[in-house]
């Protein structure tokens, strides 16, 4: 089962988001965050080497989905991937898809058992899927 | 294609020209829950759909709303189902049956 990470400027966001995704994947799927600044997230921000933490901690061979806000959370999830040794590196992967919408879907697909690729994939589909209907 | 409205599948029909239309089985099921269809009751429904081979979708008739596909946490979701809305639960499938069934008692 793949584990999943959180990426966020806010560190508060991270959690709650966290939060949310954990209550559909049902505590059977791992799943780390990295917050805010290296203070302990205190300070808005991103940092790689958090993300490189979270990431270590929810290892798994079967891969690892981060989820990033956007901005800089995109770019220290790109620089953790560079310092993972090459093995890992080739089971990460970073997700297209919007941070909520995306964490909830791939939470409950990779509760499922699904791989890497297909959570990636249903996660990105929330990029296409909108939340009002105004087809009348 | 005018008499293949409940066929879902066209493109099977492509691949399998023999091959008799899948059973089928639709219910319509009412919204119990005081507050809608909501993440977690969806999450439980997308678990039990998964389950089954067929292609399971859902309507929500006092919305006029398409199906969507009830696989799909987000497409659950767009239904904006409230308490006492009416959901018509379709099925396709060597297993639609079993299906309907075991998703009718979540809502």
């Amino acid at each position: 089962m793949i584990g999943l990470v959180i990426v966020s400027h806010s560190a508060k966001l991270a959690a709650g988001v966290h939060e949310l995704a954990a209550q559909m994947a049902g505590c059977q799927v791992a799943i780390g965050q990295a917050g805010g600044l290296s203070d302990g997230g205190e300070t808005l921000g991103t940092d790689a080497s958090r993300v490189l933490s979270a990431i270590d901690e929810v290892w798994c061979e079967d891969g690892v989905l981060l989820l990033m806000d956007l901005g800089s959370a995109v770019m220290s999830a790109e620089l953790a991937l560079e310092m993972l040794p090459e093995n890992r590196r080739r089971n990460c992967l970073l997700s297209n898809a919007p941070l909520v919408e995306g964490a909830i879907v791939a939470a409950l697909h990779a509760s499922l058992g699904e791989p890497l690729q297909a959570v990636n994939a249903v996660a990105e589909a929330a990029l296409a899927a909108p939340k009002l209907d105004r087809a009348g | 294609m005018s008499n293949n409205a409940r066929s879902p599948l066209p493109g099977d029909r492509a691949a399998h020209p023999q091959t008799p239309r899948q059973p089928s089985k639709c219910v319509v099921v009412t919204v119990s829950d005081p507050r809608g269809l909501h993440l977690r009751s969806g999450r439980d429904v997308v678990r039990i759909a998964s389950r089954f081979q067929a292609r399971i979708t859902a309507a929500n008739l006092s919305r006029n709303s398409g199906a969507v596909d009830l696989k799909s946490i987000l497409q659950l979701m767009q239904l904006q189902a409230r308490q006492g809305h009416s959901l018509r639960l379709a099925a396709f499938g060597p297993d639609a049956d079993a299906a309907i069934e075991a998703l009718c008692s979540l809502f």
